[in-house]
C-alpha cells in the first residue's frame, strides 16, 4: 500500500471537487435555515432541499470521482502513476468519503445548531442524525459500486435503488415507536433504539468498505 | 547498455474475439523501438500488459528488471507513459497538472519543464479543455518527459492528429529523443512516424509479433526488384522472396534478404533486371503483413 500516493490522489480529488462540495454545504445550510421559517410550505421546501442537497452531492461526487474519470479517460493518466489497483480503490473510497464528509459534516452541524436554537423541536435531532447516516451509507455503497464496476449504468441504477430505499427507510424509522413518538418532543431523546440504528449504520459502512477492499486487493491489474 | 528495459517472454492474452499469442519482445536499455501494427493488431494490449494495466494469461513480463504487474508501483516511478486515449483534467490548467506530477516524482526537472513549455508553445494558465488535440498531446509529453523517466512508453501518441499537428509533435519528439539517451517504446500504425525516430522496429499483426530488427537492417535487407522475363510464364520464386506481382513478362519481386547473388541468379535464367529499388518502412510492413496473412490462409485451407 502506497500511502504517499493515496494521499496525493485524495488531495488531487479534493482540488477538483472542493468548490462543488463547499457549494453544496452552503445550499444545505440555506435549506436548513428555511426550515425555521414559520410557514409549513417553506419548512417543507427547506426539508426537501436539505435531503436533496445531501443525496445530490453524494451522487455528484460518487459518479464524477470514479465513473466519469474512467469514461473521460483520465483514469489512464492516473493508472500510469506509481500506484496499484488497491491504492487507486482506497483513494477513491476513503478519499471520496472524506471529501463528501466535508459538506456532510458542515450541513449536519449547521442543521443541528439551527434545530437547537430555533423553535423547531429538538426531538428531530436523533432522526436527523439517523437519516444523515443512512445517506452516508448510501454514499459508501455508491462509491464502492463505482470502484468495483466502473460502470455508469450500474452506478446510476444503484443510486436510484438507494434513493427509493431512503424513502422507505424514513417511514420505517419514523414508525418505530421509541423514535417516531419523540420527534416532536422538546428535548432530543437518544435512547437505545437510536443508538442501535446509528451503530448498525456505522457497522454497515465498515463492512461495505472492508468487502470492497478485500475484492480489490485480489486484483493485480487495473483492467 | 546490455540490460533489458522490457522483456516479454511467451506472453499470451485471450479475449473472445482476439488473442495475443506468444509475444516475445526485448527492448535493450538506450534503444528507441517503433512498435508497428495495424489497428487492432495488439499494440495497445501489449503495452497495457507492459504497463501493468492488464494481466497476461501466461508468460513473463519484466520491465526495468522487475516483474510486472507484481512490482508495478516501484516500476512506474521510472516509466513515463502517454497514450492517445489518455486525457488530462479539462477543468484544470497545465500548471496544476505540472504541480501535481512534480509533487510525485522527485526527478522532476523544473528547468527542462520550462524549456519544453517554450518548445511546445504551451500556456501554463490555459485550461486543458481549451487545448487542441495537438496541444493536449504535447502537454502529456511534457508531463512525462520533464520527470526524466528511464523508460518512455508512447502508445500511438500522434493518432488522430491533423498532418500539421502530427508533424509538429513528431519533429519535437525526434529532437527531444536525440537530446538524451532514453529507452523508448513507441507504438503507431503510422510507419512514417516510427521510421523517423526509431532504432529498432517490431511489427505486430493479428496478435503475433511477425518481425523485429534494427531499422537499418530492415531497410538494407528489403528490396523491390523490377524484372522482365524471357517468356510470358508465371515467375518461379527463388531465394528469400516474399511477394511477386506479375503482369505479362514484367514482374515486381520483393525480397526480404536481398543480396547481389539474387541478381546474378536472374541473369543466369535470362531474366532482365530493370531496377532494384529501396523500400520504405511502410512498404516493408505491408509486404510482411500480406506475406504472413497469405501463409496463414494457405495453412488454413
Amino acid at each position: 500500500m502506497n500511502t504517499f500516493m493515496i494521499t496525493k490522489l485524495i488531495a488531487k480529488d479534493w482540488h477538483l471537487y472542493k468548490e462543488y462540495m463547499l457549494g453544496y454545504a452552503l445550499l444545505g445550510i440555506i435549506s436548513a435555515g428555511l426550515m425555521t421559517v414559520q410557514s409549513y410550505t417553506v419548512y417543507y421546501l427547506g426539508f426537501i432541499g436539505l435531503i436533496t442537497v445531501l443525496i445530490g452531492s453524494s451522487a455528484h461526487l460518487a459518479i464524477n470521482i470514479v465513473v466519469t474519470e474512467k469514461k473521460e479517460s483520465q483514469l489512464s493518466f492516473i493508472t500510469a502513476l506509481p500506484i496499484s489497483p488497491l491504492d487507486y480503490a482506497l483513494s477513491k473510497m476513503l478519499g471520496g468519503l472524506a471529501i463528501y464528509l466535508v459538506s456532510w459534516v458542515i450541513i449536519i452541524i449547521a442543521a443541528s445548531l439551527i434545530i437547537n436554537f430555533s423553535h423547531l423541536p429538538n426531538g428531530m435531532l436523533p432522526m436527523l442524525i439517523i437519516c444523515a447516516l443512512e445517506i452516508l451509507v448510501a454514499t459508501t455503497i455508491l462509491l464502492c459500486a463505482g470502484v468495483l464496476t466502473g460502470s455508469m449504468p450500474v452506478t446510476i441504477v444503484t443510486m436510484i435503488v438507494l434513493n427509493l430505499f431512503f424513502n422507505m427507510f424514513i417511514f420505517a424509522v419514523a414508525g418505530i415507536d421509541t423514535i417516531g413518538s419523540n420527534i416532536e418532543s422538546a428535548t432530543a431523546i437518544f435512547n437505545s433504539s437510536v443508538f442501535a440504528i446509528i451503530a448498525a449504520e456505522l457497522c454497515l459502512i465498515a463492512v461495505i468498505l472492508g468487502a470492497t477492499i478485500f475484492i480489490k486487493s485480489r486484483k493485480a491489474c487495473f483492467l | 547498455m546490455n540490460e533489458l528495459a522490457i522483456h516479454l517472454e511467451n506472453v499470451t492474452k485471450h479475449f473472445n474475439y482476439f488473442d495475443l499469442s506468444n509475444i516475445n519482445l526485448t527492448l535493450p536499455t538506450g534503444q528507441i523501438m517503433g512498435f508497428v501494427g495495424a489497428n487492432g493488431a495488439g499494440k495497445s494490449t501489449t503495452i497495457r500488459i507492459i504497463m501493468g494495466l492488464m494481466q497476461a494469461d501466461s508468460g513473463k513480463t519484466m520491465v526495468l528488471g522487475q516483474e510486472m504487474p507484481k512490482f508495478q508501483t516501484q516500476i512506474k516511478y521510472n516509466v513515463g507513459y502517454s497514450s492517445e486515449e489518455m486525457k488530462l483534467y479539462g477543468a484544470k490548467n497545465l500548471g496544476w497538472h505540472m504541480a501535481f506530477i512534480q509533487s510525485i516524482y522527485p526527478g522532476w526537472d523544473a528547468n527542462y519543464a520550462k524549456e519544453l513549455l517554450h518548445r511546445f508553445d504551451l500556456n501554463l494558465e490555459q485550461k486543458v479543455k481549451q487545448f487542441s488535440k495537438g496541444q493536449h498531446i504535447k502537454a502529456q509529453l511534457l508531463l512525462v518527459l520533464a520527470r526524466k523517466p528511464k523508460l518512455l512508453v508512447l502508445d500511438e501518441p500522434t493518432t488522430g492528429l491533423d498532418p500539421v499537428a502530427r508533424q509538429e509533435v513528431n519533429n519535437e519528439l525526434a529532437l527531444i529523443l536525440k537530446d538524451e539517451e532514453r529507452t523508448v517504446l513507441f507504438s503507431s500504425h503510422n510507419t512514417a512516424d516510427v521510421e523517423k525516430i526509431s532504432d529498432q522496429i517490431t511489427f505486430i499483426d493479428r496478435g503475433a509479433i511477425i518481425d523485429s530488427n534494427d531499422k537499418e537492417t530492415f531497410l538494407e535487407n528489403w528490396r523491390r526488384i523490377q524484372v522482365e522475363l524471357p517468356f510470358n510464364q508465371p515467375m518461379v520464386p527463388m531465394g528469400n522472396i516474399v511477394q511477386i506481382e506479375q503482369d505479362g513478362r514484367l514482374a515486381s519481386v520483393i525480397s526480404n534478404q536481398f543480396c547481389p547473388a539474387i541478381l546474378e541468379a536472374y541473369q543466369q535464367q535470362n531474366i532482365k533486371v530493370l531496377a532494384v529499388e529501396n523500400m520504405t518502412l511502410e512498404e516493408i510492413f505491408l509486404a510482411k503483413v500480406n506475406h504472413r496473412r497469405q501463409a496463414l490462409n494457405r495453412g488454413a485451407n
